[in-house]
């Protein structure tokens, strides 16, 4: 017997403002057998966190539902309140907000003493999982100096001590970076595989999950699309154009080579598994670059002359003399110190130019004080030594790692309306506080259409506030709250109002962070538009294949100094660790090849 | 634990025995007004202190209570004319002794509670604390913990928040001159124009005041609704946890050792002579009306001793717990 049981289950949320109930599950018949690894994927909004969290009994949210679900044959809505509370764990994605307590021993013991077990229990479970994880030496800190990747493995903790059956994960590697995710990731896949604990996942980035996985449950508006185990899966969505993106990049190329070439008895997930694919191929492959050699090395040639250039190398005396200037240039860096302690320098003599239209990224594993840089390059913080020195009236629009600290109003309309207003960029016959309030009280379609905001030009870029906002794609969120969206909307709604304050540098922190593919995609493709309309971006990322696909110049911030400025296709082709997934399989081949895009055209697979 | 508390590592004492030992201290600081039993009282608790470690926090608060002692001194003898002994001043104006001698055995009082409750937060964690009060009071314990958690939480919010406050219209535009960073402090009001509000608009002072008071107001605004947010998820997790289903129980435990039974039998013993000399009048000299006190009556009697001995345990235990160490 399975057991998690769907059967036919359908749930909508009970909306006083919307009469129309629009089914946010529709028809899941789904069975999980005991000791299951499941990976949920789908766009936001999607269902997933409503799948999980109806399956949490105190956690279910209100609504009407038909169907069933059991969990070990019992329905989750009557089960009992015990088993609920310790057989099914639920991870939430941002670890902050989770721990509820100030110490981590405390936390740990939190659940235990709620289900009201004697000390003497209390502390024999703590020891346990102490021991297990190898957390003695953080167990009397307090929360507040752990990392987020250590704040998300106290949460698991916290559930495991009541020892679950299930585990329900929200996107729990969201807010991570990659190497706290790659930990996460490897204690669950110990968990699941030791001690056959079911875990549930949703999860946007799955080239390193799916190695891992039992099967995977593709949904989307609220219905299963796929479901079936990760090799097949992938064979399944082949010609589908929404979740072709969440399958790995090993994947990705494979399909594209087993189209020429044939395919192999199972589909590769992993690296390992890639390799040995390419490897049944070896000898044509060999032969094709030696064609494309061939026929490209005048260009080939030039790409392996042109080394990297290594930022604390490469200063002619013109650089470095303060005089020296540059139209182009639009924010200058000249010799920035910042320290937030005494004697704990996170900037270190760094020299840089912010060019105009340039799309920059800055990488850098955690802690290398990429925010950092930017809040120094922004004026949030002021440097300890040295200068940062801006163009005269420039405009620059930074945006946090957490979108939702700029929002002050109650409506998206209203947030644009304020922009406008505050940009000091029209005129009081243009736009003034009668306009303001007159806008404000139309309804959704009138105000996307009316002619004063229509009418108004924008510096940096060609679209008029209608185009704009449909570019955008939010046209039916605009009379929602900001809080009520997700966070890839959010990142969209900041740049409009960027846009209708006729900023000319836009400085994001993260932009990428818990996006799923498909809005990843968006992002890039609103970003490349904004750049060659004439904006100047500088974005930092954890995310190798954006930058890689995106940016056309890349810094690297390692030991409190830019470390390599360059073009990122060149960074990564001569990185062996820190590098994309595409490059790290097809480089024996390939070197030069950074994207899957690379690959294409490298191999001819168009 | 919280930062800077350096505990006894080697001797346990429970903390409800700790509790009830400052308790007497403080009553006692209350009750005696003799200067022998303060004086050795105040060097006593010093040196307890000092073998526990000053916090920054008392350095604070001494340099707040000084001047207030000193102001203590200087006023009781100016309003309080009662007392025998006269000392004039001025032809028509004069303090008395008793004043005086109130005055500073008052703010001696004073100093001594404020020194008990610094050593009080050195013996005992808050955790202790909460041990002792989450038998009887669960909810009450529960929310101080959470608090414990949120408040820093709050606070690095609001950082958050106020830093991109320091850019105009929250961080979406920054306007830039050059080497002219100073104008990023300036913030556009939106005052609407009555008569009343441009005078106040044309005066600078009242403009900033609203300024900053807007600036503030927006801030905490965007600090509270991320923090409400945020705290859906808390309470969800909390609930997902199993909050609220059972009677809740505590994962700390302390037993009573041979220490602490020896601990409360000695201060049984001297706290029952001390109040038998308070009930014939030792340790309590009367001030008013007439102060009649000589340097050379030294209290040697039973109860001074019982009451020198009731003060050394924990600092017998603080030595002893160094010379173990070294």
């Amino acid at each position: 017997m399975a057991l998690i049981e769907f059967d036919n289950y359908s749930f909508s949320y009970l909306n006083s403002a919307k009469k129309e109930r629009n089914k946010t599950l529709e028809n899941i018949n789904l069975n999980i057998n005991f000791g299951d690894f499941v990976l949920l994927c789908g766009p936001s909004g999607c269902g997933k966190t409503t799948l999980l969290t109806n399956l949490k009994k105190e956690l279910m949210p209100n609504g009407a539902s038909e169907g069933y679900i059991r969990y070990n044959g019992t329905e989750i809505s009557k089960l009992d309140d015990s088993i609920s509370a310790c057989e099914i764990g639920y991870l939430f994605q941002n670890p902050d907000s989770q721990i509820v307590t100030d110490t981590v021993i405390q936390e740990i013991a939190f659940p235990l003493e709620n289900i009201g077990l004697p000390t003497e229990e209390i502390r024999n479970r703590i020891s346990e999982i102490v021991a297990f994880f190898g957390i003695n030496n953080i167990l009397h800190k307090n929360v507040n100096e752990l990392s987020g990747g250590q704040k998300q493995l106290i949460n698991l903790c916290s559930l495991l001590v009541l020892r679950p059956k299930v585990l329900l994960l929200d996107e729990p590697m969201s807010q991570l970076d990659p190497i706290a995710s790659y930990e996460f990731l490897s204690i669950v896949r110990r968990l699941n595989e030791e001690f056959s604990i079911t875990i549930i996942m949703s999860e946007h980035k799955a080239d390193r999950i799916f190695p891992f996985i039992d099967y995977a449950v593709f949904l989307k508006e609220g219905k299963i699309i796929y479901n079936n185990n990760s090799h097949d899966i992938c064979n399944d969505v082949i010609n589908d154009k929404i979740f072709v993106n969440y399958l790995p990049s090993v994947t990705k190329i494979y399909n594209e080579l087993s189209e020429k070439y044939g395919k192999y008895t199972n589909t590769p997930l992993s690296i390992r598994q890639g390799r040995k694919y390419l490897n049944t191929i070896h000898d044509e492959l060999i032969k094709i670059n030696k064609d494309t050699e061939k026929n490209n090395c005048s260009d080939d040639s030039d790409v392996h002359l042109t080394t990297k250039k290594y930022n604390t190398k490469k200063k002619s005396i013109k650089d470095i003399l303060p005089f020296s200037k540059d139209n182009d240039t639009l924010i200058r860096m000249e010799g920035v110190y910042f320290a937030y302690e005494k004697k704990n320098l996170i900037l270190k003599n760094i020299d840089f130019k912010l060019n105009k239209g340039e799309f920059i990224s800055l990488i850098g594993g955690n802690g290398a004080g990429k925010s950092t840089f930017l809040q120094v390059l922004v004026g949030v913080l002021k440097p300890i030594k040295g200068k940062v020195k801006y163009i005269k009236n420039l405009k620059i629009a930074y945006v946090h790692q957490n979108p939702m600290i700029h929002f002050s109003k109650d409506t998206i309309k209203e947030e644009f309306l304020e922009s406008i207003l505050n940009s000091g960029y029209y005129g009081s016959n243009e736009f003034n506080e009668k306009t303001y309030n007159t806008l404000l009280k139309l309804e959704k379609e009138k105000f996307i259409e009316s002619d004063i905001l229509n009418n108004l030009k924008f510096k940096n870029i060609n679209y008029s506030f209608k185009e704009l906002i449909d570019f955008f794609d939010i046209a039916n969120l605009i009379d929602n709250h900001p809080y009520d969206c997700s966070g890839g909307e959010q990142q969209k709604i900041i740049m409009i109002k960027v846009l209708l304050q006729n900023t000319d540098v836009l400085i994001l922190d993260e932009p990428t962070k818990g996006l799923d593919p498909i809005s990843n995609k968006n992002m890039a493709e609103i970003l490349n538009t904004l750049i060659d309309q004439g904006m100047t971006i500088l974005m930092t990322s954890h995310d190798l294949d954006f930058v890689a696909e995106n940016c056309k110049r890349c810094l690297m911030l390692f030991d409190k100094n830019i470390q390599i400025d360059d073009n990122p296709k060149l960074i990564f082709e001569e990185n062996n660790f820190y590098t994309t997934f595409v490059n790290r399989m097809v480089k024996d081949y390939i070197p030069q090849a950074v994207t899957l895009d690379d690959v294409k055209s490298f191999w001819d697979l168009e | 634990m919280l930062k800077g508390t350096i505990k006894m590592e080697l001797t346990r004492i429970h903390p409800a025995v700790y509790i009830l030992y400052y308790f007497i201290m403080i009553v006692l600081a209350f009750i005696l007004r003799d200067p022998y039993f303060l004086l050795s009282f105040l060097i006593l608790i010093l040196v307890l202190i000092s073998l526990q470690g000053i916090s920054s926090e008392l350095k604070q608060i001494m340099k707040l209570f000084l001047p207030l002692s000193i102001l203590i001194i200087i006023i009781n003898p100016l309003i309080q004319k009662k007392g025998v002994h006269r000392i004039y001043l001025m032809k028509n104006f004069f303090i008395t002794y008793e004043a005086i001698a109130f005055g500073i055995l008052t703010s001696l009082a004073l100093l001594i509670v404020i020194l008990i409750f610094s050593s009080y937060n050195k013996s005992v964690t808050y955790q202790e604390m909460l041990y002792i009060f989450s038998k009887k009071l669960p909810i009450i314990s529960m929310i101080i913990v959470m608090s414990l958690r949120f408040i820093p939480l709050i606070n690095s919010r609001v950082g958050e928040v106020k830093k991109l406050n320091h850019l105009k219209a929250n961080g979406i535009e920054t306007k830039l001159d050059n080497n002219n960073q100073d104008k990023l402090e300036e913030f556009d009001t939106n005052i609407s124009d009555t008569k009343f509000l441009k005078k106040i608009n044309s005066s600078k002072k009242f403009q900033s005041i609203i300024k900053e008071a807007k600036i503030i107001g927006k801030i905490m605004g965007i600090t509270v609704s991320w923090s409400l947010e945020e705290s859906m998820f808390t309470a969800k997790s909390m609930k997902a946890r199993g909050y609220k289903s059972y009677k809740r129980t505590s994962y700390l435990s302390y037993d009573i050792s041979l220490t602490d039974i020896i601990f409360l039998v000695l201060i049984f013993i001297t706290v029952s002579i001390i109040v038998l000399g308070i009930i014939q009048g030792y340790g309590l000299t009367d001030i008013y009306p007439s102060l009649d006190f000589a340097l050379s009556d030294l209290p040697l009697n039973i109860y001074y001793f019982a009451f020198i001995i009731f003060l050394l345990p924990l600092i017998y235990l603080e030595i002893r717990e160094r010379m173990l160490w070294h």
